[in-house]
């Protein structure tokens, strides 16, 4: 196919999901119950067009492996350019084809799930335009545009999770992520300003990227020392040079800390993490959509879009694996307790963000393209493993009427034995255990941990390795959150009350097809894998990432060691919530008040986090609040006295007489009034 | 060359016309225009006198006047169309009746009943249409 065509793809993506959204806004009296067909056909050609370019991409020959679709600019004012270009390189590729993908199954599980609902239209309009913007948001060329769409789907976003606007929890947890996500965002927009002061107008990719990388190795070479012929001068120069290098990384730094804010933010990393498991009060193929598939990865793609300026500063990546590594354990940590299923799947979707930021933060100049190939590999299968157990979970919820509780819910395996397989796939996916998709890209992330580690030379060293211990904590902890998830789901008595269990039954054929196929992706997408070596390839001659050594980007024996203990650590915590959960099906009672330890309780109260928030950043701000209140009021009875002031003077000076509601009387009395007050200052003036 | 005088005069004709129609008519619609007089009679002494010190300031602050001139002329004139609907007539001494309470009608030359437009305050129209799903409200 020429390039030519595929390059219009490039636009056609983006318009047709937002002509669906228009159509479905323009027509939605007419088009009630119809307004699916073009959310699901805009989507799927969307997808098909996406899986062309990535064939496409793939295969090329050539060094720069990218398409382009310039559309004019948005806005020049002086210097300052702002361009609406489109581009696609492997990574926006594998990107789009991600959403578009995933997000077509999803739509069409919607189409069955939102039936009956009274917002159906409401519903595929916003999601056609989610996926407008998330496609916009992996195609433009520049940081600006990029926010633009970056907002767009967090609007998006909170229109979904407050769906059911009349449910109160709805609305609040829509505000609760639309106000989280926007402090990251004041960070990111603050980092992007500060860009632009330091750097000068560019936000293109390319020209900033080369921009800051010229700039920094300039100040490098004049910062090195050269052979002291007059040895006082020639130290002085490098002193200066040697400060003027140490301002540029310090503000290189905060720029990419400002920049991390809003990838945190919008992936719900700690300490920003608070509003996802929120979010589920949304319908559940919306979590499957944006709350597990494509939004979240936003801030992923970000920061592996930004590779070559993350790359300058090591600081800041430390932060980001840091983070990464924490977030994950601490999510894990916390589903281990959770009841409700579609909590632990949010709390598990948190947590294996965290692994994909602990990949992109152990980015440094020699393994740089093979972390970011590795976040992008985890990011992709866990679109589709993620979206699997978050459908599986939607179709439980559509047959239990509603019921997401799993003490409630037990021994369903009979009843919904499709579902059953669906979840288990993805579950088995999620713990890493072979050859379901889970297991390579995480495998892949510990292994690039390890060699990370090893091959670090600076002090430090010893901080990769706990993060890589931590990492394979996590993993352990996963398969036990899950395991347990499945077992009580699925395992045991059904603990459902006699009039829903008695309609338990496998869901309609529209909601069982999404899941078969996610089902088949969730345990192939491994073999995206093999071809990882291309993008990093790629990304190595696209970004210029400095001292890129070819020497790793050919396929490495694997490490067999550690594949094996993950495994087996996986394993024992199977078995070990099979022991637990799965063998006595009376394990737990929602009436029975279950055993309380301290740790059990901080795990179950998310470790009291929103409590902390709510004692040390709420509770000030309310009390602020409640002082302007009490300002506010008492300024407000001044003005209510001044208002009075008038009434008394007209009734002292008896000038009610002179409201007589005929208008030239007015008039004469302007005009008389302005005559003596121009007399009066030309006298004052002492010009008559 | 026009000397500098001579504009000026025909700006103070042009006001002094436009204030003493407004002063002396009753029809609301030529009290508009000659607000509009006195106003253009403003304008051209901006022009004037941006013309004679050779500067754009005076000239583009009548372009300002102009546009809102426009949009006010618009507004009155939808004032004017509702005060004819509820009073039958355009004489502005027949709307006496904003002034303070307890007052007397100021007499005019042509005495004629004058309309209490309390009575005839406008019923507002339903605005919108019904929120549609009456059953999410559940």
């Amino acid at each position: 196919m020429s390039k030519d065509l595929l390059s219009h793809f490039l636009w056609i993506i983006p318009a047709l999901n937002l002509f669906a959204c228009l159509c479905i806004t323009g027509l939605h009296r007419l088009l009630r119950t119809s307004a699916h067909l073009f959310t699901i056909t805009a989507v799927a050609a969307s997808a098909v067009l996406s899986t062309l370019i990535l064939v496409h991409l793939y295969a090329e020959q050539s060094e720069s492996k990218q398409l382009a679709y310039p559309l004019g600019s948005w806005l020049n004012i002086g210097s300052l350019t702002i361009s609406l270009n489109l581009q696609a390189d492997l990574l926006t590729a594998a990107m789009l084809f991600t959403i578009n993908f995933v997000g077509a199954w999803i739509a069409i599980f919607s189409s069955a799930y939102m039936k009956d609902d009274p917002g159906f239209a409401r519903y595929f309009a916003i999601m056609s335009l989610f996926i407008f913007c998330m496609c916009g948001l992996v195609l433009t060329t520049n940081l600006v545009i990029l926010f633009v769409f970056w907002e767009g789907v967090g609007v998006c976003s909170y229109l979904l999770i407050g769906y059911w606007i009349y449910k109160r929890s709805a609305a609040s947890a829509a505000f609760k992520a639309f106000l989280v996500t926007r402090l990251g965002d004041a960070g990111f927009i603050l980092g992007i300003l500060l860009m632009w002061f330091s750097f000068g107008s560019t936000f293109e990719y390319t020209e900033l990227f080369s921009k800051v990388s010229q700039e920094r190795t300039q100040l490098v070479r004049e910062a090195r020392p050269t052979l002291p012929i007059n040895a006082d001068a020639d130290m002085s120069e490098s002193d200066i040079a040697q400060a003027r290098l140490n301002n540029f990384d310090a503000n290189l730094l905060t720029i990419c800390l400002l920049l991390l804010c809003g990838a945190f933010g919008k992936s719900a990393q700690f300490p920003f993490h608070v509003w996802l498991p929120d979010a589920m009060e949304g319908p559940t193929p919306v979590s499957a959509l944006i709350h597990a598939a494509t939004m979240v990865t936003a801030g992923v793609y970000l920061i592996a879009r930004l590779t070559p300026l993350f790359v300058l500063s090591q600081t800041a990546l430390l932060v980001v694996a840091c983070i990464g590594a924490f977030t994950a354990l601490l999510a894990a940590l916390i589903a281990l307790t959770q009841t409700d299923l579609k909590r632990i799947l949010a709390y598990s979707t948190v947590s294996q963000l965290g692994y994909m930021f602990l990949a992109l933060g152990a980015m440094d100049a020699k393994i740089g393209s093979l972390a970011v190939a590795a976040a992008l590999f985890h990011l992709m299968t866990h679109a589709f493993f993620k979206a699997l157990l978050f459908l599986s979970a939607g179709s439980i919820m559509h047959a239990t009427a509603n019921t997401i509780d799993i003490r409630l819910l037990g021994g369903l395996r009979r009843a919904m034995p499709i579902t059953h397989i669906a979840f288990l796939i993805g579950a088995l996916a999620l713990a890493g255990i072979v050859p379901f998709s889970g297991f390579w890209s995480k495998d892949n992330i510990l292994e690039l941990m390890l060699e990370r580690a090893d091959h670090d030379q600076t002090k430090i060293a010893y901080v990769y390795y706990l993060l890589f211990g931590s990492a394979v904590l996590t993993a352990g902890l996963t398969a036990l959150y899950i395991a347990r998830a499945y077992f009580l789901t699925f395992w045991g008595r059904c603990r459902l009350p006699q009039e829903v269990s008695d309609h338990v039954h496998e869901s309609s054929s529209w909601m069982v097809i999404p899941l078969i196929v996610l089902g088949l992706g969730a345990t192939v997408a491994g073999v995206f894998g093999r071809y990882l070596n291309v993008f990093t390839d790629q990304f190595n001659t696209l970004w210029h990432v400095p001292h890129a050594s070819s020497a790793h980007n050919e396929p490495h024996s694997p490490n067999y060691v550690l594949i094996i203990s993950t495994t087996i650590i996986s394993f024992a915590a199977i078995l070990v919530a099979y022991f637990i959960y799965g063998r006595s099906s009376d394990a737990l009672n929602v009436d029975e008040q279950p055993e309380s330890g301290v740790l059990k309780d901080f795990s179950y109260n998310g470790f009291y986090i929103d409590a902390i928030y709510a004692a040390f950043i709420v509770g000030p701000l309310n009390l602020i609040a409640g002082a302007s209140r009490v300002v506010e009021q008492a300024l407000n009875g001044i003005t209510t006295i001044l208002v009075q002031l008038p009434k008394i003077m007209a009734s002292i000076l008896q000038v009610r007489a002179l409201h007589n509601g005929f208008i030239q009387f007015y008039g004469v009395s302007m005009l008389l009034g302005t005559t003596i007050f121009i007399v009066f200052m030309l006298m004052m003036l002492r010009i008559i | 060359m026009i000397p500098l005088t001579a504009y000026l005069s025909v700006a103070s004709l042009l006001f002094t016309i436009g204030l003493i129609g407004f002063l002396t008519r009753r029809n609301v619609i030529i009290l508009f225009l000659c607000v509009e007089l006195m106003l253009q009679g403003v304008a051209l002494n901006f022009v004037a006198f941006a013309r004679y010190q050779g500067n754009v300031t005076g000239q583009v602050f009548t372009l300002m006047i102009f546009a809102v001139a426009a949009c006010e002329s618009a507004i009155a004139l939808a004032f004017i169309l509702l005060l004819y609907r509820f009073g039958k007539s355009l004489n502005i001494s027949l709307w006496q009746s904003l002034h303070e309470p307890g007052l007397p009608v100021v007499p005019d030359q042509q005495p004629e009943e004058v309309v209490v437009l309390v009575d005839a305050m406008p019923k507002l129209p339903r605005a919108g249409i019904e929120p549609g799903f009456e059953t999410e409200e559940g």
